[in-house]
């Protein structure tokens, strides 16, 4: 019952298109990560939610497999095109050991009825991290979740 | 109908089983049934259309009890836009089909005009006796150690879903992280225990088992932790070493 039922879940999910997953359960054994992994990583969400007031709220989480216990600093970028030749914004971040390396930047758009294009970046240049800066997403004041680009 | 989102802890008995927890969020999502809480016996004052889990489960271990806690954020639509749920309130929740029948303990005010919070705790019938004392110890721990970490604020993310509750360095502060980075770092998982407290309270402390919604090898977590110990240490009598990591250390 519950197996058929968490199948219902999960294609009640893909159906409505929500963004959020059905999570997986811990192993049953210690597993150990295959490979050391390198560099800068956003672990989770890169994903932004509207507020009723018309805002977003943003929620990212950035790590650095290099160094787990400093802070790491960079910015959002929010951009008109989807290649960022323009740039409208920069909200700058600090991904703090302390939070988790949890970011929840809150943005007012001041443009009107455009779709906005967004990405993070580490440091002060997107080349520092070119795995993390090349995932892009949009809002639109149409919509209230972000979406995939 | 309001509309509202609710942050709310999930709480069942057993080590690392959620099959309840599991059925709640299925019967959530299937338009065949349906989720109702409600008022003073009978009156249903809302529904639940929609549950998304927002943290990985955490681990309850006191003398009395054995349970799991899960973070959840249940969409509710409630009937009456004026209705207010004080904290300290009882309130149940079943399903149509009448599979599923929860106890809710409100540790903060619940309605379509409160701010959100982590506001309630949702029980299974059989907890409610043995969890009720822990309850104002669990309404700070939750609130005050959860609120610092994750920004409550509404819309609340669910982004979070596949964090634990840990830490990548024994002996700092607790945070949230992925499974793998606790595991390559042997940090530990937060369990929140009783262990010491001269009353019914809640302290949280690190084991090296996860909480999971279904059941993991608790020995098998143990003992990897503390072998990983006994060699970073250089213990001299390994085995005994191990044993009494497992035994008492991690209890």
């Amino acid at each position: 019952m519950t197996n058929r039922r968490l199948f219902l879940h999960v294609g009640a999910l893909s159906l409505a298109g929500i963004a959020s997953r059905v999570t997986q359960a811990a192993p049953a054994t210690p597993q150990l990560p295959g490979t050391a992994r390198r560099g800068y990583a956003l672990t989770n969400g890169a994903t932004a939610l509207k507020r009723d007031d018309g805002a977003w709220i943003f929620w990212v989480r950035l790590i650095n497999f290099d160094d787990p216990k400093s802070d790491i600093s960079g910015s959002l970028q929010i951009s008109t095109d989807r290649a960022f030749s323009q740039i409208v914004d920069v909200v700058p971040l600090t991904f703090s050991q302390s939070k988790s390396f949890i970011a929840q930047p809150v943005y007012q758009p001041k443009t009107g009825n455009v779709q906005l294009y967004y990405r993070y970046v580490v440091g002060a240049e997107p080349s520092v991290a070119p795995s993390v800066s090349s995932v892009v997403n949009s809002i639109a004041p149409w919509s209230k979740e972000s979406k995939a680009e | 109908m309001a509309s509202t989102e609710l942050i709310v802890h999930f709480m069942e008995a057993g080590s690392n089983n959620m099959g309840t927890f599991q059925a709640f969020m299925g019967i959530a999502q299937n338009p065949r049934d349906s989720l109702s809480i409600l008022h003073t016996g009978t009156t249903v004052v809302a529904t639940i259309s929609n549950v998304a889990q927002m943290l990985q489960p955490i681990r309850i271990v006191t003398n009395q009890l054995v349970a799991t806690t899960a973070l959840t954020r249940p969409m509710v639509d409630w009937k009456d836009p004026n209705k207010k749920v004080d904290p300290g309130d009882v309130l149940t929740l079943v399903s149509a089909s009448g599979t599923i029948a929860l106890t809710v303990l409100a540790l903060a005010e619940i309605g379509p005009t409160a701010a959100i919070a982590i506001s309630a705790v949702v029980l299974a019938s059989d907890l409610q006796s043995a969890f009720q004392p822990y309850l104002n110890s669990t309404s700070a721990l939750l609130g005050r150690l959860l609120a610092s970490q994750i920004q409550l604020t509404k819309p609340a993310s669910t982004a979070s879903c596949s964090l634990y509750w840990g830490n990548t360095v024994v002996g700092s502060g607790y945070g949230f992280y992925t499974y793998d980075e606790i595991m390559s770092a042997k940090g530990l998982f937060v369990c929140m225990t009783d262990n010491g407290a001269s009353g019914q309270t809640f302290f949280i402390r690190g084991s090296p088992v996860p909480g999971s919604l279904t059941p993991v090898g608790e020995d098998a977590y143990k003992d990897a932790f503390c072998r990983n110990l006994a060699k970073e240490q250089g213990w001299s009598d390994v085995e005994s070493g191990v044993a009494f990591c497992k035994s008492v250390t991690y209890k």
